[in-house]
């Protein structure tokens, strides 16, 4: 077995609780924005912002495997 | 101890008709076998071949036995050596026992006693190569520890980032939009505040869990009385039921008992099971905290008792698996105080490792839909 599947079902369980919330914030930032007035530049540059930070977030539970930063 | 009976053998024997008998002794035993007419031709093998076990004659020409035996030992080969010698030369045999070799085996050699020897030998070997495999795979696990622990720190670090700065800019939106908030907008901002909050206190949850080992590392080990950690804890805590309309009561013990612990570790411990309690207990319900000893065996029994949803005995070995949640993650709401609310599944993990270290262990009995009972059970501080 590699050490990457060796690495335990804890971390791919808070993996999972992690994609799980991620996938509920990412939808209701989408039909918030959908609610709210897109003519307001400061609150369209904060939802920009929101979901800048929810895709680094993203990228960090769903596409980094586990264990490649130490291989 | 299994005997692998196909080991690979090299004879080293100068006589060409003793050296037949033995290669049909051996292969009749079931050994692979290499002949070799002298210590010289022997060792050349070696270095070509691998081989579990070298049998050479002491007296020979070219290379004697012994200094055959001092070569194949200099070259530190995970080989055992076994000498033949006659009866007068038994002394030489002990010298080369004295060298390294495995033993000895006399002439004329007698196919039981090669065969007792050669077992003797391969029992040897197998428990040095098991050995070996513990050692390699104990290394294994400690480095595949280590590597989970950096994945969890690094993830929770890398996370903690963009985590606090998602906050900010929800909170200055939470401004701007102040006011403006009609019934869907504010379900909406609701739900991606409580996310948020969720997200954070699982990211800090993962620290606490991924730092247990610290968290265990009992420093503060203190001699504690629990009537007055559990009253504290007790009216620390009770607001909580009160809001949620849960009767709660404490019941300590009639006389003074002391445990050697970390006060803070052990709080935590008890305040997670009362947590675990109030989470899972609903309006009107019942829960009691109480203290008492059990004189013959020196222990401590800290129980929390619910009269909450229960938990199915399938169930049981798994709730102190971190991340486990009785809960499905529909009813996963983010306040710790709501029925079925926060947490991530690890409160319970922390509080068994908690008190494990302390020499202590939980227990737990619980009825589907009648409640549960969590004992914490510790070792009575020595009277002084």
């Amino acid at each position: 077995m590699s050490k990457k599947a060796e690495l335990g079902i804890e971390n791919q369980n808070l993996m999972e609780i992690l994609r799980t919330r991620l996938n509920v914030l990412n939808t209701s930032v989408f039909l918030l924005a959908e609610k709210l007035n897109d003519s307001d530049l400061k609150t369209s540059e904060y939802l920009k912002k929101i979901n800048r930070e929810m895709e680094r977030i993203r990228k960090l539970i769903t596409e980094v495997p586990i264990g490649q930063r130490d291989e | 101890m299994a005997v692998n009976l196909s080991a690979k053998v090299l004879l080293i024997e100068d006589e060409p008709e003793v050296r037949e008998s033995y290669i049909d002794m051996l292969n009749l035993l079931g050994y692979d076998v290499e002949p070799a007419e002298n210590g010289m031709d022997g060792l050349n093998k070696l270095d070509k071949n691998n081989y579990d076990i070298v049998i050479t004659d002491l007296n020979m020409p070219v290379m004697n036995g012994l200094e055959t035996l001092r070569r194949i030992k200099k070259k530190e080969l995970d080989t055992e050596v076994i000498v033949v010698t006659g009866f007068a030369t038994i002394e030489n045999a002990i010298g080369a026992m004295k060298q390294g070799a495995f033993d000895y085996i006399t002439k004329p050699v007698s196919i039981e006693h090669v065969k007792i020897v050669l077992n003797k030998c391969l029992q040897k070997i197998n428990a040095r190569r098991e050995n070996a495999n513990l050692r390699t795979m104990n290394t294994k696990l400690h480095e595949l520890n280590e590597l989970k622990d950096k994945f969890i720190t690094i993830t929770n670090h890398e996370l903690r980032t963009p985590l606090a700065v998602l906050k900010g800019y929800l909170d200055l939106l939470n401004l701007e939009i102040e006011g403006n908030h009609n019934g869907e907008v504010k379900e909406y901002v609701d739900i991606i505040n409580e996310t948020v909050e969720e997200m954070v206190e699982m990211v800090d949850s993962m620290h606490d869990l991924s730092n247990y080992t610290k968290i265990t590392n009992n420093s503060n080990i203190t001699c504690i009385e629990l009537n007055e950690l559990l009253d504290s804890i007790y009216k620390e805590t009770r607001v909580l039921f009160s809001e949620r309309n849960i009767q709660y009561h404490y019941h300590p013990s009639k006389i003074p008992l002391k445990v050697l612990a970390d006060i803070k570790q052990l709080k935590r411990a008890i305040r997670e099971l009362v947590q675990n309690a109030l989470k899972f207990t609903k309006a009107d319900g019942e829960v009691t905290l109480s203290l008492k000893n059990v004189g013959m065996n020196k222990q401590v029994f800290i129980s929390v008792e619910d009269t909450g949803i229960g938990i199915p005995n399938d169930k049981l070995d798994l709730i102190f698996e971190p991340f486990y949640e009785v809960q499905d993650v529909m009813h996963h709401s983010t306040s710790k105080t709501e029925f079925m609310g926060g947490g991530i599944g690890v409160g319970l993990s922390l509080a068994k490792e908690i008190i494990e270290s302390f020499g202590g262990e939980i227990a737990v009995e619980s009825k589907k839909e009648q409640g549960s009972c969590f004992t914490i059970i510790l070792p009575q501080a020595p009277e002084a």
